[in-house]
C-alpha cells in the first residue's frame, strides 16, 4: 500500500463517520465563503420586495387609484412634477406614480410566480415521466417538447391575444406558459436520462419498487437543483414577456403591472406632455432590476451545481 | 456449415466495402452528400413540415373557437337597412368566404388553397386584397431585421464573450458586463427610449407611417434605412450579450485544456493561442442559434410595432386593429414559415459543420 491510498482511505474513512448534518454545514459554510456578495444582494432583494408588499397594504399607499386634487373639487392635480408630496410625481389621471409603482412591482412578481410554477409543473412532468414510461410515452412526450421548440413563442402569444377578445390575466398567463416552457423539458429529461444509468436507480429497480415511485422519490430530488434553476429562469422571463405584451396592448388589462404602467406610459404620457420622464423611467428601471437580480441568483446559482472539472 | 457461412458473409462485406470505397474516391461531391447527410436532410425536412403543420392547425382552429363571428364585427349595417335584407347579404358574405360550409371542409378547403395554390384567402378590410400579396410585401422588412441581427449579434457577443473569458482584463470585462445589461434589458423599453431619445428629443431620425414599399431606387432605400436603423440597433445591442455569456463560459473551459499551456510553453503568441481557443470552443454556441432566432422574430415584432416599421408584426397589428381575421393568420402562417424555413437551413448548416451531428442523426 502507497502512502496515498492510505490517507484517502482515512479520508473515506472519515467521511463515513461525519453525519450528514455536518457535510451539509460544511457545504454550506463553503458556499457561503465564494457566493457572499450574491447571498447579500439576494437578501437585500427580499428585503426590498417585502417592505414593498408591506406598504402596498399601509394606508397611503394602499389605494393606487386614489386621485389627488391641487384645490377641492376644481383643479385635478395630473402629470405632478416629481416633489416632496408625490416623489415620483403623478399620471394622467392625477393618481400618485409611487404608489402605482409599489403595487405594479407587487403584481408583476405575482404574476411572474405563478407563470413560472405553471411553467415548472409542465416541463417537469413532461421532463421526467417521459424517460421513465419509457415507450410510446416517452417518444410522444420527446415529440411535443421538439415541437413546441420550434414554436416562436412570441409570435404565438401576438396571435393568440390579438384573436382573443378576454383581456383577463388568466388568459395572457396561460398563453405565456403554454409557449416558454419546452427548453426546460428538454434539459431536465436529459439529466434524468443520465441519473437513470446510476447504480442506485438500478438497485431501487431491483427492489421492485414502481418506476413512477422511483421517479418521485429517487429522481426528483436529485433534479431538484435544474428545476429550481428552470424556475427561476422562467420567473424572470415571465415578468418580461408580460411587460412585452402589455406595453404595446395586448396583455392583460386588470392587474396593475409593470407593462401596464409603460403601457399606460406610452399612451398618455410619452409624447403629449413634452418629457415627463417619471411615468417611464422608474418601471423600465425597476424591472431591469428585478430581471438582473434573478440573473445573478441563476447565473450563480448554475455555477454552484455545474461543478465541472476540467 | 457454421464456419463456412461465416466465410462467405465475410467476403460479401469485404466486396461491399470495396466498392464503397472506390465509390467515395470517384468524386468529392459525392462523398459530401454522403448517405448519412441526405438521411439528416429528409428527417429533418419531414420533421420540420410536420411542426408547420401543427402549427398552421392551431393558426385555423384558434379564431374559429371563438364564438363570435367576425363579419359582423367588421360589417355594421347602414342607417335604416332592412334587417331580413341585411342578414341575406351576410350570409352572401359568408358564402364569399366559405365560413358556412361545416369545420372540416373548411379545414380541407384551407389546407387544399394553402397548399396547392399558395392562397390565403382575401383581406377582409384592405379592399379584397389577396392576403398573401399584402404578406409577402412585409416580409423583406422583416427578413431585413433578423438575418443582419442575428449574423452580427452572433459574431459580435461571442468575440466580447471569448476575448473576456481569455485575456480576464479589466477593460475587456467592462465591456462584457454593460452587454450582460443591456441583455437583460427589456428591449421593447429600450426602443421606447432610444425613440423618445433620437426621434422625440434630438430628431435625427423620422418615425412614421410613411415607410415606403422596397423599390430599386436611391430614394426609396434611403428612407427605408432612415426607419431601420433604430429597430436594428436596439435589438442587435440586446442579442448580443446572450451570446457573450455563453461564449464566456465556453472560454474557460477551453483555457484550461492541456493544448494552451503547451502552446505557452512553446512560445506561442497569445493572440494565435486565442484564436485557436476560439475556434475549437465555439461549435456548441451554432446548437443554440435555433431557439435564439425563434425569440428573435417574435422580439422583431414587437420592436416593428413600437418602431412603426412594416414588417411582419406591424401588419398583424394593423390587421388586428381593423379585425381583419384573415390577414392575422396570413400574416402568421408566413411567420410560422420563415421560422421553420430558418431553423431547417440552420439545422443543415450545422450538419456540415459538424460531421458528428450527421451520423447521430443516422443512428437515431
Amino acid at each position: 500500500m502507497t502512502k496515498e491510498m492510505q490517507i484517502e482511505l482515512k479520508k473515506q474513512e472519515e467521511l463515513g463517520k461525519k453525519g450528514i448534518k455536518e457535510i451539509i454545514k460544511e457545504k454550506y459554510h463553503a458556499a457561503m465563503d465564494r457566493y457572499k456578495r450574491q447571498f447579500i444582494l439576494i437578501l437585500v432583494f427580499f428585503i426590498v420586495i417585502l417592505i414593498i408588499v408591506i406598504l402596498t397594504l399601509i394606508p397611503p399607499f394602499n389605494d393606487p387609484e386614489k386621485r389627488y386634487w391641487v384645490t377641492p373639487d376644481v383643479l385635478l392635480d395630473n402629470y405632478a412634477d416629481p416633489s416632496l408630496k408625490h416623489l415620483l410625481g403623478t399620471d394622467q389621471l392625477g393618481r400618485d406614480h409611487l404608489t402605482r409603482l409599489f403595487h405594479a412591482v407587487r403584481n408583476s412578481l405575482a404574476f411572474g410566480l405563478i407563470t413560472g410554477l405553471i411553467c415548472t409543473g409542465i416541463a417537469v412532468l413532461l421532463g421526467v415521466i417521459g424517460p421513465f414510461k419509457g415507450g410510446a410515452v416517452d417518444a410522444t412526450a420527446s415529440f411535443i417538447t421538439n415541437i413546441a421548440l420550434v414554436f416562436p413563442s412570441y409570435a404565438f402569444i401576438i396571435l393568440i391575444s390579438t384573436i382573443l377578445e378576454i383581456r383577463e390575466w388568466w388568459v395572457t398567463m396561460l398563453v405565456i406558459a403554454l409557449f416558454s416552457w419546452p427548453w426546460a423539458a428538454r434539459s431536465i429529461r436529459s439529466q434524468v436520462l443520465t441519473l437513470k444509468e446510476r447504480n442506485f436507480i438500478k438497485v431501487s429497480k431491483m427492489s421492485a419498487l414502481k418506476n413512477m415511485r422511483i421517479a418521485f422519490t429517487e429522481v426528483l430530488p436529485n433534479v431538484l437543483p435544474y428545476i429550481l434553476l428552470a424556475f427561476i429562469i422562467f420567473l424572470g422571463g415571465a415578468i418580461i414577456a408580460e411587460a412585452g405584451i402589455a406595453m404595446i396592448g395586448l396583455g392583460q388589462q386588470n392587474w396593475l403591472t409593470l407593462g401596464l404602467l409603460l403601457n399606460q406610459a406610452v399612451d398618455f404620457g410619452w409624447i403629449f406632455p413634452s418629457f415627463s420622464y417619471w411615468l417611464w423611467l422608474p418601471p423600465g428601471i425597476c424591472l431591469i432590476l428585478i430581471v438582473l437580480t434573478f440573473f445573478i441568483i441563476q447565473s450563480s446559482l448554475s455555477k454552484t451545481f455545474e461543478q465541472r472539472k476540467v | 456449415m457454421k464456419l463456412t457461412e461465416m466465410g462467405i458473409t465475410e467476403k460479401k462485406e469485404n466486396k461491399e466495402q470495396e466498392t464503397l470505397s472506390k465509390s467515395s474516391e470517384k468524386s468529392t461531391i459525392k462523398k459530401f452528400i454522403s448517405n448519412s447527410f441526405l438521411h439528416m436532410a429528409i428527417k429533418k425536412a419531414i420533421f420540420y413540415f410536420v411542426v408547420f403543420f401543427i402549427a398552421i392547425s392551431i393558426a385555423f382552429l384558434i379564431p374559429r373557437l371563438v364564438p363570435a363571428n367576425p363579419l359582423e364585427y367588421i360589417y355594421r349595417p347602414p342607417l335604416g337597412t332592412n334587417e331580413e335584407a341585411w342578414q341575406e347579404h351576410i350570409k352572401d358574405l359568408e358564402e364569399y368566404f366559405g365560413l358556412n360550409y361545416p369545420l372540416h371542409v373548411q379545414y380541407a378547403n384551407f389546407l387544399k388553397s394553402f397548399f396547392f395554390e399558395f392562397d390565403l384567402g382575401q383581406s377582409m378590410t384592405r379592399s379584397f386584397e389577396p392576403v398573401v400579396n399584402i404578406v409577402l410585401q412585409a416580409l423583406p422588412y422583416t427578413l431585413m431585421l433578423v438575418v443582419p441581427v442575428l449574423v452580427l449579434s452572433f459574431f459580435i457577443g461571442n468575440g466580447i464573450g471569448a476575448r473576456t473569458g481569455y485575456t480576464q482584463s479589466k477593460k475587456d470585462k467592462l465591456f462584457y458586463y454593460i452587454f450582460l445589461v443591456l441583455q437583460v434589458a427589456p428591449f421593447f423599453w429600450m426602443g421606447y427610449v432610444l425613440l423618445d431619445i433620437f426621434v422625440l428629443q434630438l430628431n435625427w431620425f423620422p418615425w412614421g407611417r410613411s415607410v415606403p414599399p422596397w423599390a430599386w431606387d436611391w430614394a426609396a432605400i434611403s428612407t427605408i434605412f432612415d426607419h431601420y436603423w433604430l429597430p436594428m440597433v436596439v435589438l442587435l445591442i440586446t442579442n448580443i450579450g446572450g451570446w457573450a455569456t455563453g461564449a464566456y463560459a465556453l472560454m474557460v473551459y477551453e483555457k484550461a485544456e492541456d493544448y494552451i499551456s503547451y502552446g505557452r510553453k512553446l512560445g506561442f503568441r497569445d493572440n494565435t493561442l486565442r484564436k485557436y481557443a476560439y475556434r475549437n470552443s465555439m461549435l456548441p454556441q451554432f446548437t443554440g442559434l435555433n431557439l435564439r432566432f425563434n425569440e428573435l422574430i417574435g422580439a422583431t415584432m414587437i420592436t416593428e410595432i413600437i418602431f412603426r416599421f412594416p414588417g411582419l408584426g406591424y401588419t398583424m397589428i394593423r390587421a388586428f386593429q381593423a379585425l381583419d381575421y384573415a390577414l392575422i393568420i396570413g400574416t402568421f402562417i408566413i411567420t410560422i414559415l420563415v421560422v421553420v424555413i430558418g431553423n431547417y437551413l440552420i439545422d443543415m448548416s450545422y450538419g456540415i459543420l459538424d460531421p458528428r451531428i450527421r451520423v447521430g442523426g443516422k443512428g437515431e
